[in-house]
């Protein structure tokens, strides 16, 4: 986001803009329920669209406020940052399908090798210990009830 | 009178192995999450909070009320012996304390920071004693227009203190407004933004957004630094000579009600105070020049006001609702989780509860005191944890934390989406701060404005007319005159003395 065009600021704008549409628009649907301009479920969403693209605008047109140019991670760095994300969405997957036991075990061994670099060995290890204190912790003690999946454990 | 035969009654409800157990616990895991990198109190607190909801309400807050004070002592123990402030408000303490762990005094700062943790800990515990019921008293006599120009006024002066541009603060602010309004309406009872889609009819977990942007964002955050050139000084002895101790008291006594009486106005922060603090110090010391070179003072000052104006946020907190910052902001969403009643009717309707609590922060802030002079070993010992076992063990617990919220797995996915959003937020210096506050605060600002409007039929000049709101307005503007000279100050501090900037 470092172009003039797509800096943060305009794309923060814009996305207040277009959520504010949203919520003004949300506003106006919830409007006929409700009998008074001011109180009802309407309301809120309403003022709340009108600052969002009143301030949205302002963002994105405005000049003074300091353009923010950070400086973003890159290679390896950012690979590990984005497959950090991705396997954590697996993992809900993983454990609707698997269970919490299996599907833990495999994404703790596979966080501990791609954010630690640990030998395999340790990594199994670890990943069993993490994933038998955890067990304990949510299935026995606050007793959650987590996705059981294919097997029974 | 009253408040001190609550406070004793407070006193036998906590002294009891099971209560005691539960403090201690709650201490020395606030502390473990103040030393350990990648784990703030407001993260700590939100992951833990599902977990203590097989106590009692009493239970689960008093564990939590010990994360957050045990988390402002483990601040401590990176500042002084990595130079890495956990926080903002910890920033002032790296300016002395890490030159004096390099001249080999680093358990004499540690001492002295834990002394001074404890002095101003009290100091601010008898402040809420003393204020809170009072100002709850007063406020019982608020009605629903009151309470949201209060509130209200209250979120523009903690916008302003976030250090970034005031209008990405506002934006920020409305989406957290946005996201709170999502679910059933109050009033018809009629889903709102949930676009025909049944999950979203329930609303967003505000805990399950807590994780995601403090606690998997941290971690993201983590991923881009390196954790192996950070070694911690050696520590020596830990406890403080009789020199050092004569040299900190006035220091100590200074940060403290500095920190207290700055702390209770609405808009000031703990960075405030705390750099206000060593500022101060270095003004009335006879040798100015020592400091950033190893002043003791510099350690005591600064390190008790960050403490005092942590304990004062409970009086806000308790006695009127209001959150004066994103730990007090989860603690206030735990007290309605466990069916109480946030503001001036949580002293008359929860009593005991409340009394207990405050009870337990008293002997909370003596054990720590006891133990962690002791434990400083140990805690910097702690420090030394790769983050490569401490990232993925973070990222586990805040998985399986937001699930277990309610169950459910679409709060496990708004948690990891809020990961990567703060992460970008972050980076891009768009407040993370503004977001939370409206997100927990949201629903209560909704409802009372509608039953103000109920009342005036419509009129907006309720909030004008009535002479408590209209005395509120007028503080408002005072306070957040004071606020905006106190922030820019504080600001321009942080970049003196950091380079950077940073969300305070």
């Amino acid at each position: 986001m470092t172009s003039k065009f797509i800096s943060e600021k305009k794309v923060g704008g814009l996305l207040a803009i277009l959520f504010g549409c949203i919520s003004l628009n949300e506003g106006i649907q919830l409007y006929p329920l409700n009998k008074n301009l001011l109180t009802g479920d309407h309301a809120f969403p309403g003022f709340l669209g009108i600052l969002l693209i009143l301030f949205g605008l302002s963002v994105f047109f405005d000049r003074k406020i300091e353009e923010v140019q950070p400086t973003l991670p890159s290679g390896r760095t950012r690979l590990r940052i984005i497959l950090s994300i991705l396997i954590l969405f697996i993992y809900c997957l993983f454990i609707m399908v698997v269970g919490y036991v299996m599907s833990t075990l495999i994404v703790s061994i596979t966080l501990l090798k791609m954010i630690g670099n640990y030998r395999w060995l340790f990594s199994i290890l670890l990943g069993a210990a993490i994933t038998a204190f955890l067990y304990y912790l949510f299935i026995v003690i606050l007793k959650i009830p987590f996705p059981i999946g294919y097997f029974t454990f | 009178m009253d408040s001190i035969m609550f406070l004793l009654n407070g006193f036998s409800e906590v002294l009891t192995p099971s209560n005691l157990l539960i403090v201690l616990v709650g201490s020395l895991l606030g502390t473990l999450v103040g030393v350990l990198p990648g784990l703030g109190p407001t993260s700590a607190i939100a992951i833990l909070l599902p977990v203590t909801t097989i106590l009692d309400p009493a239970q689960g807050l008093m564990m939590m009320a010990g994360i957050y004070y045990g988390s402002m002592y483990g601040g401590s123990t990176t500042a002084i012996l990595m130079n890495i402030p956990g926080e903002s408000s910890s920033v002032p303490t790296t300016l002395d304390g890490y030159p004096l762990a390099k001249k080999g005094k680093a358990g004499t700062a540690l001492g002295i920071a834990a002394i001074g943790s404890f002095a101003a800990g009290i100091i601010g515990l008898i402040g809420l004693v003393l204020f809170a019921p009072f100002l709850a008293d007063q406020a019982l006599k608020f009605g629903p227009p009151e309470y949201f120009t209060l509130l209200l006024i209250a979120l523009l002066i903690l916008f302003n203190l976030t250090g970034f541009s005031f209008r990405k603060s506002v934006i920020m602010g409305l989406f957290g407004f946005l996201f709170s309004l999502v679910g059933i309406g109050i009033t018809t009872g009629t889903p709102r933004f949930d676009f025909g889609l049944t999950f979203l009819t329930g609303g967003f977990e505000m805990i399950s957004i807590i994780i995601g942007l403090f606690a998997i964002a941290e971690v993201l955050k983590g991923l881009e630094e390196n954790h192996s050139l950070k070694k911690h000084v050696k520590i020596k002895s830990v406890y403080p000579s009789k020199q050092d101790l004569k040299q900190s008291i006035p220091s100590i006594f200074r940060g403290s009600v500095l920190g207290f009486f700055l702390g209770i106005l609405p808009g000031v922060s703990a960075t405030i105070t705390s750099f206000l603090a060593y500022d101060l110090e270095k003004k009335v010391s006879k040798y100015p020049e020592t400091f950033g070179d190893g002043a003791i003072e510099g350690v005591a000052g600064p390190e008790s006001a960050n403490n005092a104006t942590s304990s004062g946020g409970f009086i806000p907190l308790l006695s009127l609702g209001i959150p004066a910052s994103p730990p007090l902001a989860v603690l206030l969403a735990a007290l309605m989780i466990y069916g109480l009643t946030p503001g001036p009717v949580l002293f008359e309707q929860n009593n005991q509860i409340v009394w207990t609590i405050i009870a337990s922060m008293f002997i909370g802030n003596t054990i720590l005191l006891l133990l962690n002079l002791p434990l400083v070993g140990l805690w910097a010992k702690l420090t030394e944890i790769p983050f490569g076992i401490l990232a993925p063990f973070i990222l586990l617990i805040s998985v399986l934390g937001a699930y277990s919220v309610r169950n459910s797995m679409f709060d496990v996915i708004v948690a990891i989406i809020f990961g990567g959003l703060g992460y970008v937020f972050q980076k891009y210096r768009w407040p993370i701060i503004p977001f939370i506050l409206c997100l927990v605060l949201g629903p209560k600002i909704e409802r009372y404005f509608i039953e103000s409007l109920e009342m005036s039929s419509g009129s907006l000049f309720i909030f004008v007319e009535r002479p408590i709101s209209l005395t509120i307005l007028v503080f408002a503007v005072i306070a957040l005159i004071i606020s905006i000279v106190l922030m820019k100050r504080t600001k321009k501090r942080i970049l003196q003395e950091t380079g950077e900037q940073m969300e305070f």
